[in-house]
């Protein structure tokens, strides 16, 4: 039998991060004025993709899926939801 | 490596034998149907199911997932026949390809196991002449679902516009009956919308007949 | 095609359980969800509050509690029903092993899924056998209108005052659990006729009629109510036939009882499935009686109590069988139906290639491909020098 592990149990041993910024069509866009840092969006991101940045939090674009989860989270209405169209 | 991606070919070896080719001989059609997790790709298949069960034919569809999560890729696989449908495994040898995100083809072998004349339906906005299509596909169909999508809901979600396209190209089912599955499927706040979208993919899908060696005639 | 008289529904394998629940009439539901049953709470849970299902759903937080709950209700006299999967199910020990050996009768539905480690949410069936001792019965679904057909079924087998057993209907993960075909649901009046009210005698909680129920037993005694156990499985047997025969006069569908046998005259050949992959191999079977080769297929659908006499009936005049199984029994380093297989068979077994095909582990695929492989392997068999078991996707057949 050719077997693909070395391993007596499951156990894995390398760290792939996914792709997944390849997954979004749309995109978040923060405005600088309204972020009030509070950080929930960070704390909601399921792709643990929004950083703090300078001004405000922001969205890892090679990470974030798009899914606008921080928009529904952010109570100061500081995030929305750009298109992006890919070729 | 550690990614997870649907392999439904894990050691099968395909068959050379008439046996296998009478399969598919048989009337069997198998459809296999590639998205992301929150395009609709599993209540395309079961619209699609349903429709054809009102046709009076016997159909079945099941999904298959690595990881359950919006934007990750997504197989649907669906089989059709004047007979009742027995074989639950999984579709390694499509006759039609519908492939619902163009970014699939970096992380997925999409064009696995088609067969020889094989049909595609693809959600792209680019010109068949800038696609790479792979030799012995006989039928092309293209929609741009995505703007189809956006333009008439404001949501990526395009897997009613897809149907619209399925039904034009490979013309398997009647637009009526997809609408009456619609019917079923959606309340009225979205059923509207949906319908609108099933109809203008249709009247929009071009559908190219290449000769089996990717060349457009 | 000889028309329709009822419409066909679109259902995937939790819904039909959930209708065949429904159309059961239980009054005390109690779930929890897990993938992947958990479709088969929320269709519960809408037909409740669609008033199409006129029950009681008990919010549980654990497995435990949800058997826990139906204990009570059962004994108290109502009709109940559940389902769950693989950790849930592992997680429902305690009280499972109580439900039959206190001889309550219910249905609860098994979605099969892995059980881990590995971490897997995928289909197989080694939940539902790891507990085949525990003394249910324990029946497999090919497809969804028998998933759909069994539940009602099994209130007939389980309340009849022969077996007082309870029964599970198992059905693939993913594989049927969330597979969309075509299923006619049968008419609420006609399955009433065929399934009377739920009355519970032989053990209660009632004001009326007080008693203790399972109070401190002493070894005799308790020696007693294994043997009374015993005998009610086997009566099972019987009942299951007859119920299967009953359902098939009211309703023209018919699934054999126990085992099914699928075109095993003249033939020197026989697969053996249990599970979704029946249908696969049936299409496997046809294409190679089509090539002149005798095959046959024999469908295990109760795995408890074991079918040994029609088992046994079947593999007549057979030269080489081969056992596909989607479970692992440790310790006999072999699945489940081929062990159960050849312990039943004994001395029959002499003078027959058994083959043991492991795999559909972890929702990895048993293809029409695998099954046309193993049959030509059979075809070939000169003499007694085979291996015995071999482990489908990752050796080659």
């Amino acid at each position: 039998m050719a077997l693909k592990s070395p391993y007596q149990a499951p156990l894995g041993k390398e760290l792939y991060v996914i792709k997944t910024g390849e997954w979004r069509f749309q995109k978040p866009v923060v405005s600088k004025e309204k972020c009030t840092r509070c950080g929930i969006c960070l704390i909601f991101c399921p792709t643990n993709s929004i950083k703090e940045g300078e001004a405000s939090y922001e969205a890892d674009l090679e990470t974030c899926k798009g899914c606008g989860i921080c928009v529904n989270e952010c109570y100061a209405g500081a995030v929305t939801m750009e298109v992006e169209r890919k070729g | 490596m550690g990614i997870f991606i649907p392999k439904f070919s894990a050691n099968v070896i395909y068959f050379t034998e008439e046996i296998l080719f009478s399969i598919y001989k048989k009337g069997v059609k198998e459809i296999r149907v590639h998205g992301r997790g929150g395009q609709g790709v599993v209540l395309a298949s079961e619209i699609f199911v349903s429709a054809l069960i009102k046709e009076g034919k016997h159909a079945a569809c099941f999904p298959y997932f690595g990881f359950e999560r919006r934007g990750a890729p997504v197989v649907g696989f669906i089989r059709f026949d004047e007979k009742p449908i027995r074989q639950k495994d999984q579709i390694y040898r499509p006759d039609c390809l519908v492939v619902m995100d163009e970014t699939l083809f970096k992380a997925v072998s999409i064009y696995q196991g088609i067969k020889e004349n094989g049909i595609l339906v693809l959600n792209e906005k680019r010109d068949l002449a800038e696609i790479t299509i792979p030799s012995g596909i006989r039928t092309v169909g293209i929609v741009d679902a995505t703007r189809v999508s956006l333009d008439l809901t404001g949501n990526f979600i395009p897997n009613t516009a897809m149907l619209g396209a399925l039904c034009r190209t490979t013309d398997w089912v009647k637009i009526h009956s997809l609408i009456k599955s619609l019917k079923e499927n959606f309340e009225q706040k979205l059923l509207n919308k949906n319908i609108q979208m099933i109809q203008r993919a249709f009247e929009e899908t071009k559908v190219y007949n290449l000769g089996g060696d990717s060349k457009w005639h | 095609m000889s028309p329709r008289k009822t419409p066909k529904k679109v259902v995937n394998g939790n819904m039909a359980a959930a209708y065949g629940a429904m159309l059961s009439r239980p009054t005390v539901l109690a779930a929890y969800p897990i993938t992947p049953q958990t479709p088969l709470v929320e269709y519960l849970s809408r037909f409740i509050s669609e008033g199409l299902l006129k029950a009681e759903m008990v919010e549980v937080e654990s497995e435990h509690s949800a058997l826990s709950v139906l204990h009570g209700a059962c004994l108290a006299g109502g009709r109940v029903f559940t389902g769950t999967s693989s950790q849930g199910l592992a997680l429902m020990y305690e009280p499972y092993i109580r439900t039959s050996t206190l001889r309550l009768p219910m249905v609860m539905a098994i979605a099969n899924r892995e059980v881990i480690s590995p971490q897997s949410v995928w289909g197989g069936q080694q939940d539902a056998v790891t507990l085949r001792d525990a003394g249910w019965i324990q029946i497999f679904c090919e497809n969804n209108q028998e998933i759909l057909d069994s539940v009602i079924m099994g209130y007939r087998i389980a309340e009849d005052r022969e077996v007082l057993l309870p029964v599970n209907i198992c059905y693939d993960g993913f594989y049927l659990s969330h597979m969309s075909e075509g299923v006619e649901i049968p008419s609420q009046k006609k399955v009433d006729q065929f399934l009377p009210a739920f009355g519970i005698e032989h053990i209660k909680l009632d004001p009326e009629e007080p008693m203790s129920v399972d109070p401190l037993t002493p070894g005799d005694l308790l020696t007693e109510y294994r043997f009374k156990h015993v005998e009610a499985m086997k009566r099972a047997k019987k009942v299951i036939d007859q119920v299967d025969g009953e359902f098939q006069s009211f309703f023209q569908r018919g699934y054999g009882g126990q085992v099914e046998t699928y075109r095993i005259d003249n033939a020197d050949l026989l697969i053996v499935t249990m599970g979704s992959s029946t249908g696969t191999a049936k299409v496997a079977v046809d294409l190679a009686r089509e090539q002149g080769i005798g095959i046959g297929l024999l469908k295990i659908r109760t795995l408890r109590p074991f079918p040994s006499e029609r088992m046994v009936e079947a593999i007549q005049g057979k030269k080489a069988i081969a056992v596909i199984d989607r479970n692992v029994c440790f310790g006999w380093g072999t699945g489940v139906v081929f062990m159960e297989m050849k312990a039943a068979m004994g001395p029959l077994a002499r003078g027959i290639a058994i083959l043991n095909y492991i795999g559909g582990l972890g929702g990895s695929d048993i293809t029409v491909e695998h099954i046309l492989k193993i049959i030509r392997k059979m075809d070939r068999i000169k003499d007694k020098d085979f291996k015995q078991v071999t482990w489908l996707g990752v050796e080659d057949v």
